[in-house]
């Protein structure tokens, strides 16, 4: 029978908050971030209640939030190379789990990004992205600034090179 | 007799159709099943469709203008719906196509073997060319959805427009090394930097390399929006590694390979610039629609079954358990002549099994595209302990379901390939959402089952699943027995959605429920009057289409005088061809109070072994 985790599935690691929370959480969900991953497997030391590793770039809402994101992914099968690389795969494929755990205020939404970009979470870098990209796309630009409460403060003159650039290049 | 021509398996275009000697749309290679395995051949040349013989040499290296080979016999072998020859049956492809998918797989060779049980696992429609991928070949087919229902063959025809493309030889195209090497497009510029302070942007919080991945997900239009909205996406204009993005696979022009190529990077940007759909000739335009039609197939390959995985207990197959099955239209291929095609519905090559663990903690849910069409390639369970067991293909696109303890079974939307959706029926509560794409799908909810679920077993071909079977204690009670007797509402195949409990079906006077319930036989319906009758006041019309049996019958209704939106019963648009059909009109005066108070329907039978399925069950002749 297969197994989903390793023989360490049950180690916990303890993390601290930039906002000095300390947070237990198991080994294999946050191996889901790349950078803590490899901070683990270069240290004999272990990660306790006393000794934790810090995280200074992320509070702790937001820090909970990703494990949130790594807990529910934690047995996801690997990606393949090729999966990365399917043609049919649109910004709006993202799944339900994750459009509904991305409903999140938009402080929050750019502050995932962050965490995950800094914790090197590349898959939930990529909804994030991709959420934003979803937010954007079809829109105006005048709806655009509405939707991520934006003030236009181009001049005339930025505004008319902008135009003439995109226009060269848009897609016709 | 008329020339022997089948299409290539990755465009769809014929191979053999040029007079030109040598011309690379007579040229192809062969997959195909002998004695000795799995073969991919040489080179051939097909350019005498009256002969109808695909000779090719076995040596995957050697060709057909090779000095000394002269196309002996026994290198033929069968294609599409030939019978094999030389015990050999198989798939054709342009040779140029064959090297765009060779493109497309990179550094990795083909999987032959592979490419060669998927093909044998799709359609081969009995009139056409093509392999029925499921897919219009990139618009080379014109599919007229209107006419047929989502589960009956459709109509097609080749696209006029398209076929001027399709002649032209998609790999090497001359227009490509001009593009690459003509001089760089400079965009208008009139001051050289922008910049000034905004008052209030969250993207400017981001990092630039985070900004250019945002853009890199939108179509190129919306990220140029974004320009115009936020300085943080200035600087995709002036970015190679945006531009660049757009030749990468999903990037929309990754069929452009040669750029990737040379020694120097080129001006991204300009390259883009130059390859605008409008700037295209049609070798350019048939090589983009060939490469997105290579990508799609490199999927399915890429699906994975999975190894390592076994069962939480073994199925218990005995008469304490009730067994619910559902299923696409699972083809019997005919064996005869030593060659295996089917013209229409799936195979199942492979079935597994598993008993559900005490503790069912997750279904994984895995999903692909096969041409046009979504499907279910495999489930995933996994118990509280973390072990799994999996049926069928694991596929990059997948969803999780928790809350399992009331795991009670399936509803499904199935199409005659395979399964295109889920829902997990959960003891008392509603069933969870679709996973899946059920929209096109019929519905059943044959395998929600009364109580708790002890195993599943599936059926699979080459990508996805095609019949599906929960196992369960039977129910305790005598009545609770009853409840599952077969019925047309709780084993049909419904479209669009199964008819709520509060419908009556009047069951016992429909003639072909026999029919219906027993394998894959979808039935339709619609609510003419609405579910209180409340549209009868407003019926005016009642126009029936007649080619033979009833084919449609369309609801006229109208109010105030103004008409409203009419219902069609029935897909079938015969009145394209009035010579091949009448419309019967009737009216009737809803408004006025006149009512439908008595149906009488005749059905007609044949059992003549060359009359439609359905006509043997009794087709519908005439009512009043």
């Amino acid at each position: 029978m297969a197994d989903t985790a390793a023989a360490g599935q049950l180690e916990k690691v303890w993390l601290a908050s930039n906002d000095s929370a300390l947070i237990e959480v198991d080994r294999d969900v946050i191996e889901r971030s790349v950078l803590i991953k490899n901070l683990l497997g270069d240290t004999e030391a272990k990660s306790t209640k006393e000794t934790p590793i810090p995280i200074p770039n992320v509070n702790e809402a937001v820090l909970r939030k990703v494990l949130e994101w790594c807990e529910w992914h934690r047995n996801d099968p690997p990606q393949a190379q090729d999966e990365e690389s399917d043609a049919r795969k649109k910004s709006t494929d993202i799944d339900d789990w994750d459009q509904k755990f991305m409903q999140v205020d938009q402080e929050m939404l750019f502050e995932i990004i962050l965490a995950s970009n800094y914790l090197d979470i590349k898959p939930l870098l990529d909804v994030g992205c991709k959420t934003v990209a979803n937010m954007i796309k079809g829109k105006s630009p005048e709806e655009i600034r509405k939707t991520f409460n934006i003030t236009n403060d181009f001049t005339p003159e930025e505004e008319e090179q902008i135009r003439r650039e995109n226009e060269w290049a848009e897609d016709r | 007799m008329s020339p022997t021509l089948f299409s290539c398996a990755l465009c769809g275009w014929v191979i053999g159709d040029s007079n030109e000697p040598g011309s690379w749309a007579n040229q192809f290679r062969g997959i195909y099943s002998g004695l000795d395995g799995i073969v991919l051949t040489g080179f051939g040349n097909y350019d005498d469709p009256w002969g109808g013989t695909y000779i090719a040499p076995v040596d995957s290296a050697a060709r057909w203008d090779d000095a000394g080979y002269d196309s002996p016999s026994e290198d033929q072998f069968g294609v599409m719906r030939q019978p094999a020859f030389n015990n050999r049956h198989g798939f054709i492809f342009h040779d140029a196509c064959w090297s765009l998918l060779k493109r497309a797989y990179g550094s990795n060779p083909i999987p032959v073997e592979r490419l060669f049980h998927v093909c044998s696992s799709l359609p081969i429609p009995p009139e056409g060319t093509d392999l029925g991928w499921g897919h219009d070949y990139g618009g080379l087919l014109r599919v007229d959805d209107e006419a047929r229902f989502p589960w009956e063959s459709p109509v097609t025809d080749k696209s006029a427009d398209m076929a001027a493309f399709a002649t032209k030889n998609p790999y090497i195209v001359g227009d490509i090394q001009r593009l690459l090497l003509a001089e760089p497009q400079t965009p208008p510029r009139t001051t050289s930097l922008l910049s000034a302070t905004a008052t209030r942007d969250c993207f400017l919080c981001l990092p630039p390399e985070i900004c250019i991945a945002i853009a890199g997900e939108l179509p190129t239009i919306d990220a140029l929006n974004a320009r115009l909205v936020s300085r943080a996406f200035w600087l995709i204009f002036d970015s190679q590694y945006f531009w660049a993005s757009k030749f990468r696979d999903g990037g929309g022009r990754s069929w452009l390979f040669e750029a990737h190529d040379g020694q120097s990077l080129p001006d991204w940007r300009s390259l883009y610039y130059v390859t605008k759909p409008s700037r295209l000739g049609p070798a350019l335009r048939n090589r983009a629609r060939v490469w997105n039609l290579a990508m799609g197939i490199l999927r399915m390959l890429g699906l994975r079954r999975e190894t390592s995985s076994t069962v939480f207990a073994p199925m218990l197959k005995s008469e304490n358990f009730l067994s619910s099955n559902a299923a696409a239209a699972i083809a019997k291929p005919s064996r005869s002549l030593s060659s295996t095609w089917f013209g229409e519905g799936c195979l199942a090559l492979h079935k597994e099994d598993t008993g559900i663990p005490d503790r069912l903690f997750q279904l994984t849910v895995f999903l692909t595209y096969v041409g046009n069409v979504q499907y279910v390639s495999g489930l995933r369970l996994i118990a509280g302990s973390g072990k799994y067991a999996q049926l069928g293909y694991e596929s990059g696109t997948f969803e999780h379901i928790r809350a399992l303890p009331d795991f009670q079974g399936f509803n499904l939307a199935v199409g005659p390939r395979g399964l295109q959706a889920l829902q997990v029926c959960k003891g008392h509560e509603q069933p969870s959402r679709w996973y899946g794409t059920p929209d096109n799908g019929p519905k059943t909810i044959q395998l929600a089952a009364a109580g708790p679920v002890a195993g599943l077993e599936a059926a699979f071909d080459e990508c996805k699943l095609v019949s599906l079977a929960v196992l369960e204690q039977p129910p305790s009670s005598l009545a609770r027995l009853k409840e599952r007797q077969p019925s047309l509402r709780s084993s049909g195949y419904w479209f669009p959605d199964v008819p709520g409990p509060k419908l009556n079906l009047n069951e016992d006077s429909f003639p072909q429920k026999g029919f219906h319930t027993s394998g894959y036989h979808p039935l339709f319906w619609t609510l003419f009057g609405d579910a209180t009758g409340a549209r009868l006041r407003n019926l005016q019309t009642i126009s029936v289409t007649v080619a033979g049996y009833v084919q449609g019958i369309k609801f006229q209704y109208s109010q105030d005088g103004r008409p409203e939106q009419s219902r069609v019963f029935g897909r079938h648009t015969y009145d394209r061809t009035p010579e091949y059909s009448k419309v019967i009109v009737f009216s009737i005066d809803g408004p006025g109070g006149e009512v439908i108070d008595a149906l009488e329907v005749y059905l007609v039978y044949s059992d003549s072994s060359t009359a439609y399925e359905f006509v043997r069950h009794g087709a519908l002749y005439c009512f009043k």
